[in-house]
């Protein structure tokens, strides 16, 4: 259990006095809401018994009521660029900090990236920062200062990577993201999509991310579809939340889970412009998978 | 935060969407690095921009943002493309220029903060494009669709001032338009000062 974990000092101390739901063992499914298009179909899954919860990112819109599903809580963000040489925007993190503090979530999930390159904004969506002893000082620097705004537990999470800018500090973008976490005592969200995506890319083996991370910090599991384009002779893997997770990232989810001891969530990725039958069942295929069927 | 990494995350950024820069890099990336004061060891990081997998990267990301540009100005485009300009010229044109990577001057709806939304910033980059017949109303009709399709998301003091609609001159008088659809057309001065009075506001009053 998390709580035995030393590892993680108060940190850990803090997510299991959050909240009894999150404290009653064993893997929850979630999925993530993007809007209020989504309720009627988030209502039907949680009837079904589908959704343990909903994951959100924050800030919303301010017409926007995830509310209304009565579901617990999990907070997120794509729009605090962690890794950004110009900094953080206090103020959009602040925004942040207050829809956190709305919810009983265990953590917030936060990108290790770059949105731009100014100190707010962002241009597009989540860009991965250079793998380099100083980009690894920078984000370190930034979720302190972040983790010192928030007084609260925050969960690391990686964009797939196409081309690595590295200056052969770390092995890959998992060691990156481990020593980030470790000097900062972070948890971390493993996109398993990520994953399969970039070491299709890079034509590498999935697994090595169990190998880089430290098991123990992998607190949330994202899954989601994926598509392929050719390029000339190649084929080319990217991320498609419109699009139900594919039998190798159902099968890397598996693994995730008998490898992972501390894995609390396993949340669905799916957008609005995809099919509701896929919707419902990619979670009874994860249902299944975290031992709710 | 050093310099030296900012002009690194800048070069990264700018060969992630800008079509000039990156052909600039691939040209000559020691040109390029005199430029952006990048030394060989930064210009050595970026060596991976130069392979098949930066390209594939960079047009997923250009197509993302070009994607919610293409659904907000529809009719601005169509003009925009005029002698066999395809959109994607357009967008990459867009790309190019410092507007794009500008926080620019207009708060995003959801969070009321600068930098978050591409398309005010696609806005004032076109309005100062090479003119044809027409573009200026059909520029200012499809920001006044998307800024009164923003009501309904935010209660930010800015938005609040395109709940009661926004006003678009026209040669057939003024274009009524209200969260986000394209009422009718005021075309006596009686009924333009009837909307004032509702509370419609002159869009010009919100184009710098």
């Amino acid at each position: 259990m998390l709580g035995t974990n030393k590892m993680f000092g108060t940190n850990i101390t803090h997510v299991i006095n959050q909240s009894t739901f999150w404290n009653s063992g064993g893997s929850r499914l979630g999925a993530r809401w993007d809007g209020n298009a989504q309720t009627p179909n988030f209502l039907k899954a949680k009837e079904r018994g589908l959704l343990d919860y909903i994951e959100l990112n924050f800030p919303l819109a301010y017409s926007e009521d995830p509310w209304c599903l009565e579901l617990p809580v999990l907070s997120h963000t794509a729009n605090n660029p962690l890794a950004s040489a110009f900094g953080i925007s206090l103020e959009h993190a602040g925004l942040v900090k207050e829809y956190l503090s709305k919810t009983d979530s265990p953590w917030t999930g936060e990108h290790l990236a770059i949105l731009g390159e100014t100190g707010v904004g962002a241009l597009g969506y989540v860009i991965n920062p250079p793998l380099t002893e100083e980009f690894f000082k920078i984000a370190c620097s930034n979720i302190t200062t972040l983790q010192v705004l928030y007084n609260h537990p925050i969960a690391l999470e990686l964009g797939p990577f196409y081309s690595v800018l590295s200056d052969g500090a770390f092995r890959n973008e998992y060691h990156f993201l481990n020593e980030v976490a470790r000097a900062t005592d972070s948890l971390v969200i493993l996109d398993l999509t990520h994953t399969l995506i970039t070491s299709r890319n890079l034509g590498r083996d999935p697994v090595i991310c169990f190998d880089e991370i430290e098991r123990e910090r992998v607190v949330e599991l994202h899954v989601a579809g994926m598509r392929s384009s050719r390029h000339g002779a190649n084929e080319y893997w990217f991320d498609a939340h419109q699009e139900p997770p594919n039998t190798a990232t159902i099968e890397i989810t598996e693994e995730a889970l008998r490898l992972l001891p501390n894995v609390m969530a396993v949340t669905l990725e799916y957008s609005l412009e995809g099919e509701t039958d896929g919707f419902f069942s990619a979670l009874e295929i994860l249902a299944n998978k975290v031992g709710k069927r | 935060m050093s310099d030296e990494a900012m002009r690194v995350q800048s070069a990264f950024v700018r060969l992630i969407f800008s079509d000039a820069e990156y052909k600039h890099f691939i040209s000559s990336p020691i040109d390029y690095a005199a430029k952006l004061m990048l030394n060989a060891s930064q210009i050595n990081l970026l060596s991976p921009c130069a392979t098949e997998l930066f390209v594939v990267e960079r047009q997923g990301r250009k197509n993302l943002a070009a994607r919610e540009l293409r659904r907000a100005f529809p009719r601005t485009f169509a003009l925009l493309c005029y002698d066999n300009r395809s959109d994607s010229q357009i967008i990459n044109e867009f790309m190019d220029s410092d507007n794009f990577f500008e926080i620019g001057d207009t708060p995003c709806a959801w969070t009321g903060l600068y930098g978050y939304d591409n398309r005010p910033k696609f806005f004032k980059w076109a309005k100062i494009q090479p003119r044809c017949a027409g573009l200026s109303e059909c520029l200012k009709l499809d920001f006044a669709v998307y800024l009164t399709s923003l009501t309904q998301y935010s209660n930010y003091p800015y938005y609040e001032n395109f709940r009661h609609g926004l006003l678009v001159e026209s040669n057939r008088g003024q274009l009524f338009v209200k969260n986000g659809i394209v009422i009718g057309i005021a075309e006596s001065t009686k009924a333009q000062e009837a909307l004032t009075n509702l509370g419609s506001q002159n869009i010009e009053r919100f184009l710098r």
